[in-house]
């Protein structure tokens, strides 16, 4: 036998019977929906941040001692003629070895305005082109002396204004002014919080003469080992090589428990929102039990009114959730955020629409099966009789 | 019917839209290595004779001169490196069997007495005609542990930082 539903058009219908009880549960759904967007965003961009600043051939030669902090570390100036000369199996094209000195600084930042914050200096050389792949200009040149080229979310950094840190502004730092001559973005990595400047430069306003680390580019058939090979036979520089995809992998466990924290949120968002939705279907079905009686009495079977009912707040839950989708994609994708080792962009992508818009779903599926189902267990008489 | 296929291609829609980018590959290539033709090459079977330690070669040799070195295999915290017929050995009057290994995760910066050693220390490379350290794990190669005595011939290979390099022909290990 087969079961008689009711027609599509009658749940689509019903929502706008009542349209001002449908505009709310509406804008209820939607706000769960972007709630748990935005929470997902924000771990999906940290993890973008921290993964595409790897890049898989580059090595980190670093002090031994320094561990993972970059910015504690300190090596001599000679490492980096020394692993030109000496480091098998690195990038090298047209005579130019892919080998970029850095000195890499968290330091006090006076913007133009005199207001002071923290911000993060890479000193490099032109080598860092070769090296740091992911990195383009976007608008002006590459540094000369006392220039700066400034991050696509330095400013989110900085927590100023992105027009403090156009071309031709100038900001102090190291007890120096350095005038920005340019921007640049990384593909999302973490670079683009930075300002980088000439090495040279920096090591004098700095007064070092060592450098933070140096970056080097292996070739596709060389290995990690040939690296840790040169830390090993040269134990007198003391330095240690660092897979760069291995760095920020080590960094990517230092804010697991952020990214669990902003998982129980999305949880806690999310039942929350289930709650809400059984709260506001039970209101809605228990004004509607003559009619669900009056359904059955002519002839649908229960089962098909409960598909009626689900249909209605699945309606609901799905255009909530494209609402909620369309709304984070234009509102909230790429929207910077400050943190610890810079800032990172929120992101909205296949994953977290996907996330959202089954929260969301889910949400209009639980949240109306609980009262439909309690409606369905009256009696046809007494549902007909209630009030 | 129609609805099964419109659900199906929803599906592998989802799938194939949250798909990550495959991770890249470790910069490790895997190079398949003939364990046991290099273990017949460059594994000895008898103790070569005339060994000296490590402190020692690192006082008298200079490079290209042929020694051959006894020591215990450490020195550091991580004498192996990765892929690679290689690992670091220390003198044996500095490390025993007691001593020169630190608490499991700590590394040589934050392992004092490690770092004290590193004058006492040589880096043993397995290479071959060319002069390419083998393509193959040392522990695997010579079925060795951190702390194994071993005896290596091979020429030695020094500089200006005072550093010794043995570039090994051959390896005994003293059970």
């Amino acid at each position: 036998m087969r079961l008689k539903l009711l027609p599509w058009e009658y749940g689509v219908r019903n929502l706008f019977r009542r349209p001002t009880r449908s505009a709310l549960t509406l804008t209820g759904l939607t706000t769960v929906v972007l709630l748990v967007l935005l929470v997902v965003g924000f771990i999906r961009g940290l993890e973008r941040s921290l993964a595409e600043s790897g890049d898989p051939q580059v090595v980190l030669m670093s002090a031994l001692a320094a561990g993972d902090n970059l910015e504690t570390s300190s090596i001599a100036a000679r490492t980096a003629p020394l692993l030109s000369a000496s480091l098998a199996g690195v990038q090298t094209r047209n005579g130019v070895k892919y080998v970029s000195p850095e000195l890499y600084l968290g330091t006090r930042v006076e913007l133009g305005d005199g207001a002071t914050t923290m911000g993060i200096v890479r000193g490099v050389t032109t080598s860092a082109a070769l090296v740091r792949r992911q990195v383009q200009i976007t608008e002006g040149a590459w540094p000369a002396a006392g220039e700066l080229l400034v991050g696509r979310l330095a400013s989110s950094k900085l927590g100023c204004d992105a027009a403090a840190l156009k071309i031709g502004q100038s900001v102090l730092f190291e007890g120096r002014e350095w005038r920005v001559c340019g921007t640049f973005a990384a593909a999302g990595a973490a670079f683009e919080s930075e300002m980088w400047c000439p090495l040279a430069d920096l090591q004098q306003a700095a007064k070092r003469q060592d450098y933070s680390l140096v970056a080097v580019t292996m070739k596709p058939d060389a290995s990690v080992a040939d690296a840790t090979l040169f830390c090993k036979e040269r134990v007198d520089l003391e330095l240690q090589a660092v897979p760069e995809v291995a760095y920020y992998a080590a960094l990517q466990k230092h804010y697991k428990p952020v990214r669990m924290l902003a998982w129980i949120v999305v949880i806690l968002v999310a039942s929350a929102g289930v709650f809400a939705g059984l709260n506001t279907m039970y209101g809605a079905v228990a004004g509607r039990v003559r009619e669900l009686a009056t359904l059955q009495a002519v002839g649908f079977r229960r089962f098909a009114v409960l598909a009626s009912l689900v249909q209605e707040a699945s309606l609901l839950s799905v255009t909530a959730s494209l609402a909620a989708s369309a709304l984070a994609l234009t509102l909230v994708d790429g929207a910077a955020v400050r943190f610890t080792m810079g800032a990172f962009a929120l992101r909205i992508d296949s994953v977290a629409v996907l996330l959202g818009c089954g929260s969301g779903l889910m949400l209009g599926v639980l949240g109306a099966m609980p009262p439909a189902w309690k409606a369905m267990r009256i009696s046809v008489v007494e549902g007909i009789k209630a009030i | 019917m129609r609805h099964t296929c419109a659900t199906c291609a929803v599906v592998a829609l989802i799938i194939a839209g949250c798909g990550e980018q495959g991770q890249p590959g470790s910069s490790t290539a895997a190079t398949p290595v003939n364990l046991t033709a290099y273990q017949a090459k460059f594994s000895l079977t008898d103790e070569p004779e005339g060994a000296i330690g490590v402190l020692a070669a690192r006082e008298k040799s200079k490079t290209d001169d042929t020694i051959v070195v006894v020591g215990r295999i450490g020195g550091t915290a991580k004498p192996w490196i990765e892929g690679r017929a290689a690992f670091v050995m220390a003198d044996a009057s500095i490390v025993t069997e007691e001593t020169g290994h630190c608490e499991e995760g700590c590394t040589d910066a934050c392992c004092a007495h490690l770092k004290e050693l590193k004058g006492f220390t040589a880096l043993v490379k397995i290479v071959d005609e060319e002069g390419r350290t083998l393509p193959a794990d040392a522990r695997q190669l010579f079925a060795v542990s951190e702390r194994d005595m071993v005896v290596v011939r091979g020429r030695a290979q020094r500089d200006d930082g005072g550093n010794l390099t043995i570039l090994a022909d051959g390896v005994y290990v003293r059970r």
